[in-house]
């Protein structure tokens, strides 16, 4: 449980709106789901029908707006209206770090929950938004501890790790490896009369194995870390730990007490498996975000169910296995090459 | 002689860990075992388990859940398959799919399992913006002083975006345990927890504040729905649980 779960009730038992118990409420609500990146009513359909328990609106998915270029900005509010009015599940929004104005813009619209996020383009290279001030409650990325801290000192009532979305790293370099040898990769099922040797078969898996563990590693750490700092560290070295990572040192000792972040923690950031979504569920985090995982890859409607029934039964290795089976290639027709800029560098104050 | 008994929360989508975590709190204090399971498969539902909890989430998600492996159909053979039948609680979504009528579903429908005489709409408070917290009156003594801890006739009442109980139908024997009062264009006061022979329900989340007494007043309907007629309560609570039901 939270920081929030205090009871804020006022003396006379009348009703509170928007307090840290009500807006980590559907953060907790969410937990043991998958929320899906959606660009119009239709995807959100199918989305709410393979069993997300919210969906994300935005224009483009951050595979596209990678490759798009250029400023990126909030959703036009009547896509995101046209989304809310098409399913019944919570609509989520992305804002640019530190554009408050858009978040109050989203507010007014009735979203569920704001994501504040680096796959835009970040509006102040000095502040987060502070998302104290607002009934709404955020989400906000984070790569380590300190960050995740420092975003819920500032309010974020969700945190979620933050990938090279849409792209990932690992997918660039595996559609690169493409290119250049006529084997191709994602259809290793079909290669007749075309067999590659076992241990080159062996070495492209370990290869992208590797790849796939090297972009989650930063949850690894920051369980580690706080692992590591779990009860063994008395008061003083909480404070000099606090000072270095540059947060609140209430927030670090309440993280350190409970042995996880105070707020629930999604994985976010190229997932497209339901391997994957396992893999991060059994790291310990509490959910996932899908983006271009699903209606990039060519059957969005059966990778969908398949990857929402991997949140549930993600200890399952059977019914895992059963999931995985015939899913289509995953993330089909993204084109793009070298990532010019890392996002997850994104934060603000932070350079 | 009764040994150990089960006590599930569905952990197909939602809050289902504060649940267990709740219980665990709870049944410290019982000189009996209790397994605390979270159940996401149909084979879980066995003659064992003699309580389940249905919690917050998504009960489009749920529904997609029950669809699959006929597990909708399992649970509702669970729940007639012995006499007492099990205790279900909802919460949440969970009232949803106990609730025999259901308004403003997803387009197309939802899978339920019924049993409450009630007829609940979706998402009936609106969205997130108007989720709330408030405190509730209790309206039965049993569940006000069904805890030692704690005897305020208060419960703090958590609510996002959170269905509401619309109607009752008469002569069913449902039974209000809590009520909201004061909130603009409904009824005051409204019901918000109620509970109809094994079945309860609430459109809040008691999971998620600190007050226990739902989850005492839970696992004590499932201890008096398992022991054998004549035995006693008083064998297995000790002196902390001082009221027997």
């Amino acid at each position: 449980m939270g920081p929030g779960t205090e009871m804020s009730t006022d003396k006379d038992g009348h009703r509170i709106e928007g307090s840290f118990v009500v807006k980590s409420g559907l953060a907790q609500m969410s937990k043991g789901g998958l929320i899906m990146d959606v660009v119009n009513a239709e995807q959100a359909k199918i989305a709410e029908e393979a069993g997300a328990c919210a969906v994300m609106a935005l224009e483009r998915v951050p595979a596209d707006i990678r490759r798009d270029g250029g400023v990126s900005r909030m959703s036009d509010p009547k896509l995101i209206k046209e989304i809310m009015a098409a399913v019944t599940i919570p609509v989520f929004a992305k804002v640019r770090i530190g554009h408050f104005a858009e978040a109050q813009i989203l507010e007014a619209l009735g979203v569920d929950m704001i994501d504040e996020s680096e796959v835009l383009t970040p509006a102040d290279d000095e502040h987060h938004v502070d998302k104290r001030a607002f009934k709404v409650p955020f989400v906000c990325g984070a790569r380590n501890l300190g960050e995740a801290l420092r975003r819920i000192a500032e309010g974020a009532a969700m945190i979620r790790t933050k990938g090279e979305a849409g792209t990932e790293r690992c997918k660039v370099k595996s559609l690169k490896m493409e290119n250049e040898n006529p084997l191709n990769v994602h259809r290793w099922r079909k290669l007749e009369g075309n067999d590659p040797s076992t241990m080159e078969m062996i070495q492209k898996i370990n290869f992208l194995q590797k790849l796939l563990l090297k972009r989650h590693q930063s949850i690894v750490e920051k369980e580690a870390l706080i692992d590591d700092k779990d009860k063994s560290m008395d008061d003083s070295e909480l404070f000099s730990y606090a000072k270095q990572i540059q947060v609140p040192v209430d927030l670090l000792r309440e993280a350190a007490k409970i042995g996880r972040l105070p707020v629930v923690n999604f994985a976010a950031g190229g997932l497209a498996t339901p391997a994957d979504v396992s893999l991060l569920m059994q790291l310990g985090v509490d959910g996932v975000f899908v983006g271009s995982g699903i209606f990039k890859s060519n059957c969005p409607k059966k990778r969908a169910h398949a990857m929402v029934q991997s949140v549930t039964h993600y200890k399952n290795k059977e019914k895992l296995a059963e999931l995985s089976e015939d899913l289509g290639e995953p993330m089909v027709g993204i084109n793009c090459d070298q990532l010019a800029e890392k996002w997850e560098g994104r934060e603000s104050e932070m350079k | 002689m009764l040994n150990i008994m089960n006590i599930g929360v569905l952990a197909c989508q939602g809050a289902f860990a504060e649940h267990l975590v709740a219980l665990k709190h709870v049944v410290q204090d019982l000189e009996l075992s209790f397994h605390l399971v979270e159940v996401r498969d149909s084979s879980q539902l066995d003659s064992d388990l003699r309580g389940l909890i249905i919690p917050g989430g998504e009960s489009t998600t749920l529904n997609i859940f029950f669809g699959q492996e006929a597990f909708l159909s399992k649970l509702k053979q669970w729940m007639c398959s012995t006499n007492p039948p099990p205790v279900v609680w909802g919460t949440c979504a969970g009232l949803i799919v106990l609730s025999d009528q259901v308004e403003h579903e997803k387009t197309g429908g939802q899978l339920e399992i019924g049993g409450l005489a009630v007829t609940t709409s979706r998402n009936f408070f609106g969205r997130q913006n108007k989720s709330f917290e408030q405190k509730l009156d209790l309206l039965t003594e049993d569940l006000v002083e069904c805890y030692p801890y704690d005897k305020s006739p208060n419960f703090p009442g958590i609510f996002i975006r959170a269905p509401g109980i619309q109607a009752i139908k008469p002569s069913q024997n449902v039974r209000v345990l809590a009520e909201l009062r004061g909130y603009p264009g409904l009824p005051n006061p409204s019901a918000v927890a109620v509970e109809q022979g094994s079945l309860m329900a609430c459109s809040f989340h008691p999971e998620l504040s600190k007050d226990l007494r739902f989850h005492a007043y839970f696992v004590r309907k499932v201890l008096k729905s398992s022991l054998p007629g004549k035995l006693s309560m008083k064998v297995y609570i000790n002196e902390k649980w001082p009221k027997i039901l």
